[in-house]
């Protein structure tokens, strides 16, 4: 006996989509510091900074000035060059390794929502050891078995994240697969795969890019992490956790050595949550792509 | 019947830990496998004669075939033998048990201190939702998130070790010798850690909470003339706790592993600290040691937090034994 | 000839236990403000059932919870709005006075016994809370009056009760519960939102009954809102029919039933279906549906669907009249009186 509601008119949907103010800022904001970010890290090559490995002596310690425009580190080296270059690492990092647990870890879902039994258990069990399994040491493990580099730590990172798509994708698959739709494809006689493909994972799309971007930014902190425990990527690669990790011993008598790299990445983690907060809000709410 | 139901249930869930256990032990004995040769390579100069390598090696057990290692190493693990280290000599066991109450209190202390934060802050964010301070309250929360662990312990120790001289920034000292000293030593890491997980925490609960509101058993609540406050503490914050209890459990059985960087960062004994220098020092036995030790402990802790829904919710445990 | 007065709405009548006079309430929501209500006085007299009957949209859930001030944040009661209870008017109670009022001298049963129970709390913490809070008991003297109520309200074994949760017991026994929770600090005014509605129909019966004995032997004033004129005849001693947000008739029972001023009330009644109804008869539905009530339009709500519609009914918005003994409508062409 629910009270009859009638459907929106026109007028008030247009109304209800056009931009705050706030959420400008909330958007536009983040969007625009992750563009100067990736602007830096892109032309590091071509902007007229001194190279990120020249230790200038004369220059060691100072603050942000004329010929560093952000100061040097305890080395001399120019820290606003060292921060382009970092991004590079801090950028590949967030981008490729959620790739990697996205296409692994939804497909070790996606399977076990599908299958029961034996393969079911099997995979959940799986994911449950790679939970317990602390994440750190894997990702330290790997490293150092396979050698410090930025692939290695992506690689360690993307294996790290599987556990949370492989979570994501089945719970948004288990909906799907007794549905309608799901019955027909199979009655019309298509083989697992096909539906598996056609009809479950477009629908699980949205959900799953969504938490990618939500753990874009944990990737730059556990990058971040690794470099500043002195195992994540060698030198003389800078990269920002190693950045922070430089300057620790000194943070009495010259904060800015760490500090401005952690500002730099603050910024950015606060940009990629900022952003993955508003997607999220735009979708309502995390289900997945039906509503 | 209803007891039968309960005991399947039960089998079930310990059936799927022991297979979680059995995989685990079977990943971290298959690490060493995978570098043979870095073990005893690591462990001896590069000029060693053939000999000491082969002694080393008869040793370590190397000598003997997969399977019959794997074994004998499980059979001491359950046996509560996790071996010995080669380099410091040291009983792995033993090692871990000696830095594992620094953990467990640094683990403690973060959560209540995480708690104490996130509990009031969360309520009342929930009770006001969509209002200023709720809006203030998850911003506030969002931002701190937003700092990596690393950099927000950095900043602790230039404002309260450096800049204000209130607590040490590095340094351990044990509860049994002086008790408040050790609550000194550990406050700049529990608050960190603690820093790190009460945004969440908060924002699990101020969700949960504004759902819960929402139920029409809490406008039956006011409806009975009961204050916000008695309907706040005694009817919405049970059914809202779920989520947190859940990431709690979480983080409690990754905790009893140490806290890698915080214990790092800050010099603690703890059993993170182990790990590391283990993985560093490639003394492989000791990490085959600590890393099943961790494994282990975080599924029996999730265990126990499922045991502790149940009790919370009757209905899940009467879901669970389905 | 009738004077446009408020019927039986005097202002000295020492009858009426809760007197509610322009009662306007109005929700802001995405699509612009939502008129539930507009304009509604009622009178419900001491010691008497009053059913409130509608259909759903027609604002009589809203009407209820606003006599409690249950309604949320984004309801607005417009500002010449008065409720009396006794001599004091709600609406101007500060928040703890009205916390004293709600559960003591007003409580109100529930639709649905599912959600209206804490879900994670025994039925005992849940029936004791008000009696301590209320009647400051202690926690021995109000588990054991809660389960002398249990029993009241017919559940078996009600010491046994007291420590489950809502989910071991059944749909009829909750609602029970519901309103033994209700009875609890012996209301004045009990106010009951469908409580039958969400029940089995062999369940209802038992339910409506125990209502009645109840308010029989409490002496409590009821108010039954229900959109079932079945049931308000049969268990209410006056009945108020609302439509859009506005009471368009009311009654005692037998006069309404009797005698409808009012064609909405007519075409209500002619849509119950009968016993002796020729078999495959088809049932009578009203044509059309209730207003959207967003915007207020200037003539009286039900023309679109009267049959008895004339020009001034577009026109004009027409106020309560009284049609002598206690019954008024709101009509510009009343039903005839039979002869």
């Amino acid at each position: 006996m629910r009270a009859e509601s009638l459907p929106p008119s026109k007028d008030a949907l247009r109304a209800r989509r056009k931009p705050h103010g706030r959420t400008v800022l909330r958007m536009m904001l983040p969007c625009g510091w992750l563009l100067v970010v990736l602007f830096f890290a892109i032309s590091a090559d071509w902007l007229p900074m001194p190279s990120p490995t020249d230790m200038d002596f004369a220059a060691a310690e100072q603050g942000p000035g004329v010929a560093h425009l952000l100061g040097a580190d305890l080395d001399g080296r120019d820290i606003l060059s060292r921060l382009a270059y970092g991004a590079r690492v801090s950028l590949t990092v967030s981008l490729v390794a959620p790739l990697i647990g996205l296409v692994f870890g939804s497909a070790l879902g996606l399977l076990a929502a599908y299958y029961s039994g034996a393969v079911r258990t099997a995979i959940l069990a799986l994911l449950d050891a790679m939970l317990a399994f602390p994440s750190l040491v894997f990702a330290l493990g790997l490293t150092v078995v396979l050698g410090p580099s930025v692939q290695n730590v992506t690689l360690a990172l993307g294996v790290m994240s599987i556990p949370a798509f492989a979570r994501i994708a089945r719970a948004n698959a288990l909906p799907l697969i007794g549905r309608e739709f799901v019955l027909a494809a199979r009655t019309a006689g298509a083989g697992d795969l096909q539906i598996m493909v056609r009809e479950i994972l477009p629908n699980m799309t949205m959900s799953l890019l969504t938490y990618a971007l939500t753990i874009m930014s944990v990737m730059i902190v556990a990058e971040g992490s690794l470099s500043f425990l002195g195992v994540g990527v060698p030198p003389p690669t800078p990269s920002w956790g190693g950045m922070i990790a430089d300057g620790r011993e000194s943070l009495e008598r010259v904060p800015h050595v760490s500090l401005i790299p952690a500002a730099v990445m603050f910024l950015t983690v606060l940009s990629l949550n900022l952003l993955g907060d508003s997607l999220r809000q735009r979708r309502g709410g995390g289900r997945g792509g039906l509503s | 019947m209803n007891r039968f139901i309960k005991l399947a249930g039960i089998a079930r869930r310990a059936s799927h830990v022991l297979i979680v256990v059995a995989l685990l032990s079977v990943a971290t004995f298959l690490m060493l496998e995978l570098l043979p040769g870095n073990v005893v390579d690591a462990m001896l100069s590069d000029n060693a004669r053939p000999e000491e390598i082969a002694r080393l090696q008869h040793q370590l057990g190397l000598d003997q075939p997969m399977h019959m290692r794997f074994l004998g190493w499980l059979g001491n693990a359950v046996q509560g033998d996790l071996g010995t280290s080669p380099l410091s000599g040291e009983s792995v066991a033993g090692a871990i048990a000696h830095r594992l109450p620094v953990s467990i209190q640094l683990m403690i202390f973060a959560q209540v201190i995480a708690l104490l934060l996130a509990l009031p802050l969360g309520i009342w964010a929930g009770y006001r939702a969509g209002g200023t301070v709720d809006r203030l309250i998850s911003g506030g929360a969002f931002g701190v998130l937003a700092v990596p662990h690393f950099v927000l312990g950095l900043l602790l120790i230039l404002l309260f070790a450096i800049w204000l001289r209130w607590f040490p920034a590095t340094g351990y000292v044990s509860f049994g010798s002086d008790p408040l000293g050790s609550i000194r030593s550990l406050a700049l890491p529990s608050l960190t850690l603690a820093l790190v997980e009460a945004p969440i925490y908060m924002r699990l609960l101020r969700s949960d909470i504004a759902s819960t509101l929402r139920e029409e058993f809490i406008t039956v609540a006011r409806a009975k003339g009961l204050s916000d406050r008695h309907i706040l503490i005694h009817h919405a914050l049970r059914p809202s706790s779920f989520s947190l209890i859940t990431v709690m459990g979480i983080n409690v059985g990754h905790l009893i592993g140490g806290a890698v960087i915080i214990e790092t960062l800050f010099a603690l004994p703890g059993v993170g600290r182990l790990l590391i220098e283990a993985i560093t020092k490639r003394d492989f036995v000791t990490l085959q040691g600590v890393v099943l030790f961790i494994g282990v402990a975080f599924v029996f802790v999730n265990l126990v937090v499922d045991a502790i829904y149940a009790l919370l919710d009757p209905r899940v445990a009467a879901r669970h034994a389905r | 000839m009738s004077t446009p007065a408020t019927g039986n709405l005097s202002h000295d009548d020492d009858g009426a236990l809760l007197r509610v006079r322009h009662l306007g309430v109005q929700f802001q929501t995405a699509q612009g403000p939502l008129h539930a209500l507009n304009d509604v006085s009622l009178d419900v007299e001491r010691s008497r059932t009053l059913a409130i009957v509608g259909e759903s949209g027609s604002g009589k859930s809203v009407l209820s919870r606003s006599i409690l001030r249950l309604l949320g944040p984004a309801a607005k009661t417009s500002a010449e709005a008065q409720i009396f209870f006794g001599a004091q008017d709600l609406l101007r109670l500060d928040r703890s006075a009205m916390q004293a009022v709600r559960g003591r001298r007003i409580a109100m049963v529930f639709q649905d016994p599912m959600t209206a129970l804490n879900p994670v709390r025994p039925i005992g913490v849940q029936l004791t809370e008000g009696m301590q809070l209320h009647l400051r008991l202690d926690r021995q003297a109000a588990q054991a009056r809660a389960v002398g109520l249990l029993e009241q309200v017919g559940i078996t074994s009600p010491a046994r009760r007291m420590t489950q949760l809502p989910h071991e017991l059944s749909g009829g026994m909750r609602q029970r519960v519901v309103i033994a929770m209700a009875i609890a600090c012996e209301p004045e005014l009990l106010i009951a939102d469908e409580p039958t509605t969400a029940l089995d129909v062999t369940v209802q019966a038992e339910i409506l009954d125990l209502l009645r004995s109840l308010q029989r032997q409490r002496q409590m004033t009821m108010i039954l809102v229900t959109h079932d004129l079945g049931v308000a005849a049969g268990y209410a001693d006056d009945i108020a029919v609302m439509y859009a947000g506005q009471i368009v008739e009311r009654a005692p029972t037998a006069a309404l039933f009797r005698q409808p001023r009012m064609p909405y009330t007519r075409d209500l009644l002619r849509s119950i279906p009968r016993l002796d109804d020729p078999p495959h008869a088809a049932l009578y539905t009203i044509a059309g549906r209730p207003p959207a009530v967003y915007a207020l339009s200037g003539g009286c709500r039900y023309a679109p669907r009267c049959d008895r519609r004339i020009a001034q009914c577009d026109a004009t918005q027409p106020g309560l009249e009284s049609a002598g003994g206690a019954q008024v409508f709101r009509c510009w062409r009343p039903m005839e009186l039979a002869a």
